[in-house]
Protein backbone atom coordinates (compact mmCIF):
# COMPACT_ATOMS: atom_id res chain seq x y z
CA UNK A 1 0.00 0.00 0.00
CA UNK A 2 1.44 3.08 -0.94
CA UNK A 3 2.13 5.66 1.64
CA UNK A 4 -0.16 8.85 2.11
CA UNK A 5 1.14 12.02 1.64
CA UNK A 6 -0.50 14.09 4.65
CA UNK A 7 0.21 17.17 5.39
CA UNK A 8 -0.53 20.18 8.01
CA UNK A 9 -0.01 24.17 6.89
CA UNK A 10 -0.40 27.08 9.77
CA UNK A 11 -0.47 30.37 7.85
CA UNK A 12 -0.15 33.11 9.88
CA UNK A 13 -1.71 31.93 12.92
CA UNK A 14 -2.61 34.83 15.87
CA UNK A 15 -3.60 33.80 19.30
CA UNK A 16 -3.27 35.19 22.55
CA UNK A 17 -5.08 33.86 26.03
CA UNK A 18 -5.77 37.77 26.62
CA UNK A 19 -6.33 41.08 24.33
CA UNK A 20 -3.06 42.50 25.36
CA UNK A 21 -0.63 39.50 24.62
CA UNK A 22 -0.37 36.83 21.61
CA UNK A 23 1.29 33.56 22.35
CA UNK A 24 1.40 33.92 18.45
CA UNK A 25 1.37 36.53 16.44
CA UNK A 26 1.77 35.68 12.79
CA UNK A 27 2.86 31.92 13.50
CA UNK A 28 3.57 29.84 9.90
CA UNK A 29 4.84 26.25 9.36
CA UNK A 30 4.51 22.95 8.45
CA UNK A 31 4.51 19.36 8.94
CA UNK A 32 5.02 16.50 6.53
CA UNK A 33 4.42 12.44 6.93
CA UNK A 34 6.96 11.06 9.54
CA UNK A 35 7.48 12.41 13.20
CA UNK A 36 8.06 15.58 14.27
CA UNK A 37 9.13 16.97 17.66
CA UNK A 38 8.29 20.12 18.87
CA UNK A 39 10.56 21.59 21.44
CA UNK A 40 10.68 24.13 23.48
CA UNK A 41 10.65 25.16 27.35
CA UNK A 42 7.49 25.41 29.04
CA UNK A 43 4.97 28.32 28.74
CA UNK A 44 6.86 28.25 25.14
CA UNK A 45 3.28 27.56 23.09
CA UNK A 46 3.64 23.92 22.51
CA UNK A 47 0.13 22.70 24.08
CA UNK A 48 -1.14 26.16 22.14
CA UNK A 49 -0.04 25.08 19.29
CA UNK A 50 -1.96 21.96 19.84
CA UNK A 51 -4.93 23.39 20.83
CA UNK A 52 -4.81 25.37 17.94
CA UNK A 53 -4.32 22.99 15.41
CA UNK A 54 -6.92 20.76 16.90
CA UNK A 55 -9.55 23.51 17.18
CA UNK A 56 -10.05 23.88 20.79
CA UNK A 57 -9.46 27.61 21.35
CA UNK A 58 -10.67 29.55 18.68
CA UNK A 59 -7.97 31.59 16.97
CA UNK A 60 -7.68 35.72 16.79
CA UNK A 61 -6.68 35.15 12.57
CA UNK A 62 -5.15 32.73 10.74
CA UNK A 63 -5.38 29.53 8.89
CA UNK A 64 -4.50 26.00 9.72
CA UNK A 65 -5.36 23.37 6.86
CA UNK A 66 -4.63 19.24 7.13
CA UNK A 67 -4.56 17.73 3.59
CA UNK A 68 -4.44 13.91 2.45
CA UNK A 69 -2.98 13.62 -0.73
CA UNK A 70 -3.29 17.07 -1.87
CA UNK A 71 -6.61 17.41 -1.06
CA UNK A 72 -7.72 19.46 1.95
CA UNK A 73 -9.82 17.84 4.61
CA UNK A 74 -13.07 19.24 6.05
CA UNK A 75 -13.33 19.21 9.98
CA UNK A 76 -15.87 16.30 9.74
CA UNK A 77 -13.52 14.21 7.66
CA UNK A 78 -10.65 15.41 10.03
CA UNK A 79 -12.47 14.40 12.95
CA UNK A 80 -12.40 10.23 12.33
CA UNK A 81 -8.53 11.14 10.91
CA UNK A 82 -7.19 12.96 14.26
CA UNK A 83 -5.52 11.08 16.98
CA UNK A 84 -4.72 12.67 20.71
CA UNK A 85 -2.96 12.21 23.70
CA UNK A 86 -3.70 15.24 25.79
CA UNK A 87 -1.06 15.79 28.65
CA UNK A 88 -2.76 14.50 31.20
CA UNK A 89 -4.31 10.70 31.58
CA UNK A 90 -7.56 10.43 30.58
CA UNK A 91 -8.74 7.32 32.97
CA UNK A 92 -12.16 6.29 33.63
CA UNK A 93 -12.59 5.05 36.97
CA UNK A 94 -14.15 1.19 37.00
CA UNK A 95 -13.24 0.68 33.75
CA UNK A 96 -10.41 -2.01 32.98
CA UNK A 97 -7.67 -1.54 30.43
CA UNK A 98 -9.46 -3.25 27.47
CA UNK A 99 -12.99 -1.20 28.16
CA UNK A 100 -10.58 1.32 27.63
CA UNK A 101 -9.60 0.73 24.60
CA UNK A 102 -13.34 -0.74 23.54
CA UNK A 103 -14.74 2.53 24.09
CA UNK A 104 -12.14 4.61 22.67
CA UNK A 105 -12.73 2.78 19.55
CA UNK A 106 -16.63 3.02 19.40
CA UNK A 107 -15.89 6.40 19.90
CA UNK A 108 -14.38 6.37 16.57
CA UNK A 109 -16.70 4.90 15.01
CA UNK A 110 -16.60 1.12 15.15
CA UNK A 111 -18.93 -1.74 15.88
CA UNK A 112 -18.92 -3.79 19.03
CA UNK A 113 -17.19 -6.52 17.33
CA UNK A 114 -14.95 -4.05 15.20
CA UNK A 115 -14.20 -2.07 18.73
CA UNK A 116 -13.29 -5.62 20.20
CA UNK A 117 -10.71 -6.33 17.44
CA UNK A 118 -9.18 -2.56 17.54
CA UNK A 119 -8.68 -3.23 21.38
CA UNK A 120 -7.01 -6.48 20.98
CA UNK A 121 -4.63 -5.10 18.31
CA UNK A 122 -4.10 -2.23 20.21
CA UNK A 123 -3.31 -4.07 23.63
CA UNK A 124 -0.37 -5.54 21.65
CA UNK A 125 0.85 -2.65 20.25
CA UNK A 126 1.20 -0.99 23.07
CA UNK A 127 2.33 -3.86 25.05
CA UNK A 128 -0.28 -4.18 27.43
CA UNK A 129 -2.36 -7.42 26.88
CA UNK A 130 -1.02 -8.27 29.83
CA UNK A 131 -3.06 -5.60 32.11
CA UNK A 132 -6.46 -5.93 29.65
CA UNK A 133 -8.37 -6.99 32.75
CA UNK A 134 -7.10 -4.72 35.46
CA UNK A 135 -8.85 -1.54 36.25
CA UNK A 136 -7.06 1.50 34.38
CA UNK A 137 -6.48 3.60 37.37
CA UNK A 138 -4.42 0.66 39.32
CA UNK A 139 -2.05 0.39 36.44
CA UNK A 140 1.52 2.47 36.52
CA UNK A 141 1.94 5.85 35.00
CA UNK A 142 4.38 4.32 32.19
CA UNK A 143 1.34 1.87 31.62
CA UNK A 144 -1.32 4.51 31.53
CA UNK A 145 0.70 6.64 29.37
CA UNK A 146 0.96 4.07 27.09
CA UNK A 147 -2.79 3.22 27.28
CA UNK A 148 -3.40 6.96 25.97
CA UNK A 149 -1.43 6.53 23.12
CA UNK A 150 -3.35 3.36 22.55
CA UNK A 151 -6.94 5.39 22.69
CA UNK A 152 -5.50 7.99 20.65
CA UNK A 153 -4.18 5.48 17.88
CA UNK A 154 -7.63 3.73 17.52
CA UNK A 155 -8.65 3.55 13.82
CA UNK A 156 -5.10 4.37 12.77
CA UNK A 157 -5.66 8.52 12.64
CA UNK A 158 -3.89 10.00 9.89
CA UNK A 159 -2.93 12.64 12.00
CA UNK A 160 -1.42 12.27 15.44
CA UNK A 161 -1.40 14.71 18.14
CA UNK A 162 0.90 13.54 21.54
CA UNK A 163 1.53 15.92 24.08
CA UNK A 164 4.39 15.03 26.08
CA UNK A 165 4.32 11.39 25.31
CA UNK A 166 6.93 10.62 27.42
CA UNK A 167 6.80 12.68 30.48
CA UNK A 168 7.78 10.98 33.60
CA UNK A 169 8.32 7.66 32.22
CA UNK A 170 11.61 6.00 33.23
CA UNK A 171 14.63 4.89 30.36
CA UNK A 172 12.82 1.60 29.90
CA UNK A 173 9.02 3.09 29.51
CA UNK A 174 10.62 5.71 27.18
CA UNK A 175 11.87 3.66 24.86
CA UNK A 176 8.98 1.61 24.35
CA UNK A 177 6.87 4.62 23.76
CA UNK A 178 9.74 6.14 21.38
CA UNK A 179 9.44 2.35 19.74
CA UNK A 180 5.81 3.09 19.03
CA UNK A 181 5.94 6.21 17.49
CA UNK A 182 8.85 5.38 15.53
CA UNK A 183 6.10 2.68 14.13
CA UNK A 184 3.01 4.79 13.53
CA UNK A 185 5.00 7.61 12.05
CA UNK A 186 5.47 5.56 8.69
CA UNK A 187 2.04 5.97 7.78
CA UNK A 188 0.91 9.07 9.90
CA UNK A 189 1.86 12.50 10.47
CA UNK A 190 2.85 12.42 13.64
CA UNK A 191 3.31 15.50 16.19
CA UNK A 192 4.73 14.91 19.61
CA UNK A 193 6.04 17.87 22.06
CA UNK A 194 8.81 16.88 24.23
CA UNK A 195 11.14 17.93 26.48
CA UNK A 196 13.02 14.71 25.70
CA UNK A 197 15.42 15.96 23.34
CA UNK A 198 17.54 12.69 24.24
CA UNK A 199 14.71 10.76 22.20
CA UNK A 200 15.61 13.07 19.07
CA UNK A 201 17.37 10.70 17.20
CA UNK A 202 15.79 7.63 18.14
CA UNK A 203 12.39 8.34 17.27
CA UNK A 204 12.01 11.89 15.35
CA UNK A 205 13.16 13.01 11.81
CA UNK A 206 11.90 16.68 12.19
CA UNK A 207 12.11 19.44 14.79
CA UNK A 208 10.25 22.59 15.42
CA UNK A 209 11.82 24.55 18.06
CA UNK A 210 9.46 27.03 19.69
CA UNK A 211 10.03 29.90 22.48
CA UNK A 212 7.61 32.65 23.19
CA UNK A 213 5.79 31.20 20.43
CA UNK A 214 8.06 32.06 18.16
CA UNK A 215 10.36 30.04 15.86
CA UNK A 216 13.45 29.21 16.80
CA UNK A 217 13.80 26.40 14.47
CA UNK A 218 11.97 24.02 11.85
CA UNK A 219 13.98 21.16 9.79
CA UNK A 220 15.11 17.91 9.75
CA UNK A 221 16.45 16.23 12.88
CA UNK A 222 20.06 15.75 11.36
CA UNK A 223 20.05 19.55 10.66
CA UNK A 224 18.95 20.50 14.09
CA UNK A 225 21.81 18.43 15.72
CA UNK A 226 24.86 19.09 13.09
CA UNK A 227 26.25 16.59 14.16
CA UNK A 228 26.31 17.41 18.12
CA UNK A 229 24.66 16.28 21.23
CA UNK A 230 20.91 16.84 21.54
CA UNK A 231 21.18 18.43 24.75
CA UNK A 232 23.80 20.64 24.50
CA UNK A 233 22.83 21.37 20.85
CA UNK A 234 19.07 22.22 22.79
CA UNK A 235 20.94 24.28 25.37
CA UNK A 236 22.93 26.21 23.04
CA UNK A 237 20.24 27.41 20.74
CA UNK A 238 18.39 28.57 23.49
CA UNK A 239 21.12 30.29 24.28
CA UNK A 240 21.79 32.03 21.38
CA UNK A 241 18.43 33.33 21.07
CA UNK A 242 18.65 34.43 24.65
CA UNK A 243 21.36 36.37 23.44
CA UNK A 244 20.02 37.38 20.33
CA UNK A 245 17.30 39.35 22.36
CA UNK A 246 19.55 41.47 24.32
CA UNK A 247 19.82 45.05 23.17
CA UNK B 1 -21.88 1.33 25.16
CA UNK B 2 -24.06 4.17 26.04
CA UNK B 3 -25.29 2.84 29.45
CA UNK B 4 -21.38 2.04 29.87
CA UNK B 5 -20.95 5.78 29.40
CA UNK B 6 -23.71 6.53 31.83
CA UNK B 7 -22.45 4.19 34.74
CA UNK B 8 -18.93 5.70 34.19
CA UNK B 9 -20.04 9.22 34.56
CA UNK B 10 -21.20 8.52 37.89
CA UNK B 11 -25.03 8.39 37.02
CA UNK B 12 -25.36 5.84 39.59
CA UNK B 13 -23.67 7.82 41.93
CA UNK B 14 -26.02 10.40 41.11
CA UNK B 15 -29.03 9.25 42.44
CA UNK B 16 -27.85 7.79 45.31
CA UNK B 17 -26.66 10.98 45.84
CA UNK B 18 -29.76 12.87 45.55
CA UNK B 19 -31.81 9.93 47.57
CA UNK B 20 -29.30 11.07 50.23
CA UNK B 21 -30.05 14.54 49.89
CA UNK B 22 -33.39 13.76 49.77
CA UNK B 23 -33.50 12.24 53.22
CA UNK B 24 -31.46 15.17 54.57
CA UNK B 25 -33.23 17.82 53.05
CA UNK B 26 -36.51 16.49 54.18
CA UNK B 27 -35.59 15.37 57.63
CA UNK B 28 -33.76 18.81 58.70
CA UNK B 29 -35.59 21.40 56.59
CA UNK B 30 -36.99 22.95 59.71
CA UNK B 31 -33.57 23.35 61.48
CA UNK B 32 -32.76 24.90 57.96
CA UNK B 33 -35.51 27.38 57.98
CA UNK B 34 -35.07 28.48 61.79
CA UNK B 35 -31.03 29.31 60.96
CA UNK B 36 -30.31 32.98 62.22
CA UNK B 37 -30.41 35.97 60.54
CA UNK B 38 -27.56 37.96 58.31
CA UNK B 39 -27.40 41.30 57.10
CA UNK B 40 -27.25 41.41 53.21
CA UNK B 41 -27.62 44.94 51.38
CA UNK B 42 -29.45 47.94 53.52
CA UNK B 43 -31.19 45.61 56.09
CA UNK B 44 -31.34 42.09 58.17
CA UNK B 45 -32.81 39.30 55.78
CA UNK B 46 -33.59 35.95 57.45
CA UNK B 47 -31.74 32.67 56.32
CA UNK B 48 -34.89 31.35 53.77
CA UNK B 49 -35.27 28.70 51.70
CA UNK B 50 -34.41 30.37 49.05
CA UNK B 51 -31.06 31.76 49.79
CA UNK B 52 -30.46 28.08 50.83
CA UNK B 53 -30.61 27.11 47.24
CA UNK B 54 -27.10 28.37 46.91
CA UNK B 55 -26.18 25.18 48.54
CA UNK B 56 -27.97 22.68 46.12
CA UNK B 57 -25.99 25.35 43.59
CA UNK B 58 -22.67 24.27 45.35
CA UNK B 59 -23.26 20.20 45.02
CA UNK B 60 -24.46 20.80 41.42
CA UNK B 61 -21.45 22.32 40.34
CA UNK B 62 -19.70 19.52 41.90
CA UNK B 63 -21.13 16.87 40.16
CA UNK B 64 -21.47 18.76 37.21
CA UNK B 65 -17.79 18.81 36.07
CA UNK B 66 -17.60 15.11 36.36
CA UNK B 67 -20.22 15.33 33.00
CA UNK B 68 -17.40 17.11 31.03
CA UNK B 69 -16.48 15.34 27.75
CA UNK B 70 -12.80 14.62 27.69
CA UNK B 71 -10.67 15.45 24.72
CA UNK B 72 -11.11 12.06 23.07
CA UNK B 73 -14.71 12.14 23.52
CA UNK B 74 -15.52 15.69 21.89
CA UNK B 75 -13.18 15.32 19.32
CA UNK B 76 -14.80 11.71 18.63
CA UNK B 77 -17.37 10.84 15.85
CA UNK B 78 -20.12 10.21 18.65
CA UNK B 79 -19.74 13.54 20.41
CA UNK B 80 -23.01 14.60 19.25
CA UNK B 81 -24.48 11.37 20.42
CA UNK B 82 -22.84 12.10 23.59
CA UNK B 83 -24.06 15.18 24.32
CA UNK B 84 -27.71 14.28 23.56
CA UNK B 85 -27.57 11.08 26.13
CA UNK B 86 -25.94 13.72 28.67
CA UNK B 87 -28.65 15.89 28.19
CA UNK B 88 -31.38 13.48 28.01
CA UNK B 89 -30.25 11.69 31.31
CA UNK B 90 -29.71 15.50 33.25
CA UNK B 91 -33.42 16.02 32.08
CA UNK B 92 -34.73 13.96 35.37
CA UNK B 93 -33.35 17.23 37.26
CA UNK B 94 -35.73 19.35 35.28
CA UNK B 95 -38.37 16.52 35.88
CA UNK B 96 -38.17 16.58 39.77
CA UNK B 97 -37.62 20.41 39.98
CA UNK B 98 -41.40 20.38 38.06
CA UNK B 99 -43.04 18.08 40.27
CA UNK B 100 -41.24 19.31 43.67
CA UNK B 101 -40.64 22.32 43.73
CA UNK B 102 -43.82 23.43 41.99
CA UNK B 103 -45.86 21.58 43.48
CA UNK B 104 -43.92 19.77 46.66
CA UNK B 105 -45.15 21.38 50.02
CA UNK B 106 -42.14 20.79 51.93
CA UNK B 107 -39.10 22.86 52.26
CA UNK B 108 -36.90 19.89 51.56
CA UNK B 109 -38.35 18.59 48.70
CA UNK B 110 -37.83 22.12 46.99
CA UNK B 111 -34.19 22.27 47.98
CA UNK B 112 -34.04 18.68 46.44
CA UNK B 113 -35.42 20.26 43.66
CA UNK B 114 -33.02 22.99 43.40
CA UNK B 115 -29.98 20.73 43.32
CA UNK B 116 -31.68 18.88 40.48
CA UNK B 117 -32.23 22.57 38.79
CA UNK B 118 -28.94 23.55 39.28
CA UNK B 119 -27.23 20.15 38.23
CA UNK B 120 -29.19 19.94 34.96
CA UNK B 121 -28.58 23.56 34.34
CA UNK B 122 -24.61 23.58 34.90
CA UNK B 123 -24.42 20.32 33.15
CA UNK B 124 -26.20 21.35 30.44
CA UNK B 125 -24.46 24.40 30.22
CA UNK B 126 -21.19 22.94 30.51
CA UNK B 127 -22.22 20.77 26.87
CA UNK B 128 -23.57 23.70 25.09
CA UNK B 129 -19.84 25.00 25.00
CA UNK B 130 -19.91 27.48 28.28
CA UNK B 131 -16.33 27.18 30.17
CA UNK B 132 -15.80 26.41 33.86
CA UNK B 133 -16.31 30.10 34.91
CA UNK B 134 -20.54 30.54 33.54
CA UNK B 135 -21.82 29.31 36.79
CA UNK B 136 -20.88 31.86 38.83
CA UNK B 137 -23.02 33.84 37.23
CA UNK B 138 -26.07 31.83 37.71
CA UNK B 139 -24.88 31.22 41.27
CA UNK B 140 -24.26 34.69 42.70
CA UNK B 141 -27.47 35.97 40.36
CA UNK B 142 -29.62 33.68 41.68
CA UNK B 143 -28.90 34.21 45.11
CA UNK B 144 -29.27 38.00 45.03
CA UNK B 145 -32.23 37.59 42.57
CA UNK B 146 -34.10 35.92 45.67
CA UNK B 147 -32.56 38.04 48.29
CA UNK B 148 -31.99 41.53 47.12
CA UNK B 149 -35.37 42.45 46.40
CA UNK B 150 -36.52 42.46 50.33
CA UNK B 151 -33.17 44.17 51.34
CA UNK B 152 -32.60 46.86 48.78
CA UNK B 153 -36.06 47.96 46.73
CA UNK B 154 -38.55 49.80 48.78
CA UNK B 155 -41.19 47.91 49.88
CA UNK B 156 -43.69 49.43 46.75
CA UNK B 157 -41.30 48.38 43.49
CA UNK B 158 -40.51 44.81 45.85
CA UNK B 159 -44.72 44.55 46.68
CA UNK B 160 -44.80 44.88 42.85
CA UNK B 161 -42.58 43.26 41.56
CA UNK B 162 -42.04 40.07 43.92
CA UNK B 163 -44.97 40.76 46.34
CA UNK B 164 -47.34 38.94 43.96
CA UNK B 165 -45.30 35.96 43.54
CA UNK B 166 -43.79 35.49 47.03
CA UNK B 167 -47.94 35.99 48.75
CA UNK B 168 -48.50 33.21 45.67
CA UNK B 169 -45.96 30.96 47.03
CA UNK B 170 -44.85 30.79 43.45
CA UNK B 171 -40.92 32.81 43.48
CA UNK B 172 -39.66 30.32 41.74
CA UNK B 173 -41.55 31.85 38.53
CA UNK B 174 -39.44 35.10 38.48
CA UNK B 175 -36.54 33.30 40.20
CA UNK B 176 -36.76 30.76 37.12
CA UNK B 177 -37.50 33.86 34.46
CA UNK B 178 -34.05 35.77 35.89
CA UNK B 179 -31.97 32.11 36.22
CA UNK B 180 -33.16 31.64 32.43
CA UNK B 181 -31.89 35.21 31.55
CA UNK B 182 -28.37 35.57 33.63
CA UNK B 183 -27.88 31.84 32.07
CA UNK B 184 -28.48 33.35 28.19
CA UNK B 185 -26.57 36.57 29.47
CA UNK B 186 -23.98 34.41 30.77
CA UNK B 187 -23.16 31.95 27.54
CA UNK B 188 -22.77 34.52 25.29
CA UNK B 189 -20.14 36.11 27.38
CA UNK B 190 -18.46 33.04 28.63
CA UNK B 191 -18.77 31.32 25.58
CA UNK B 192 -16.10 28.82 24.85
CA UNK B 193 -14.71 28.05 21.17
CA UNK B 194 -16.21 24.94 19.81
CA UNK B 195 -14.13 21.92 19.71
CA UNK B 196 -13.56 20.70 16.06
CA UNK B 197 -17.32 20.22 15.10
Amino acid sequence: MSQDELLIEIDDLSFGYSRKSLVFDGFSSSFHTGATAILGPNGSGKTTLFDQMLGVRARKSGDIRFSVNGKVLTTRELRGNVGFLPQSDVVFHGMTVGEHLTYAAWLRGCGKTEANDEASRLLDLVDLKSKRDEFASKISGGQKRRLGIGMALVGKPKFVFLDEPTVGLDPEQRFAINTIIGTISSKSLVLSSTHQVEDLTQTYGQVLMLRDGEKLFSGSTEDFLNGGNPMETYVSRMNEADAAQIP
Amino acid sequence: MLLRFLRHRGLVSVLIFEAILFVVFTTWADLALTLPRFPLGSGVVSVSLASLLGLPAVLAVANAFNWALTPLEALSVRSISLRIVLAAALCHGFALLSLLVFFGEASGLALLGGYCYFLSLFSIGTHLGINKLFWVLPTLGGLLIVNAPSAWLSSDLYEATFGFFYSENKIEYPFTVFMLTIFIVGSLFFKKPKVIS
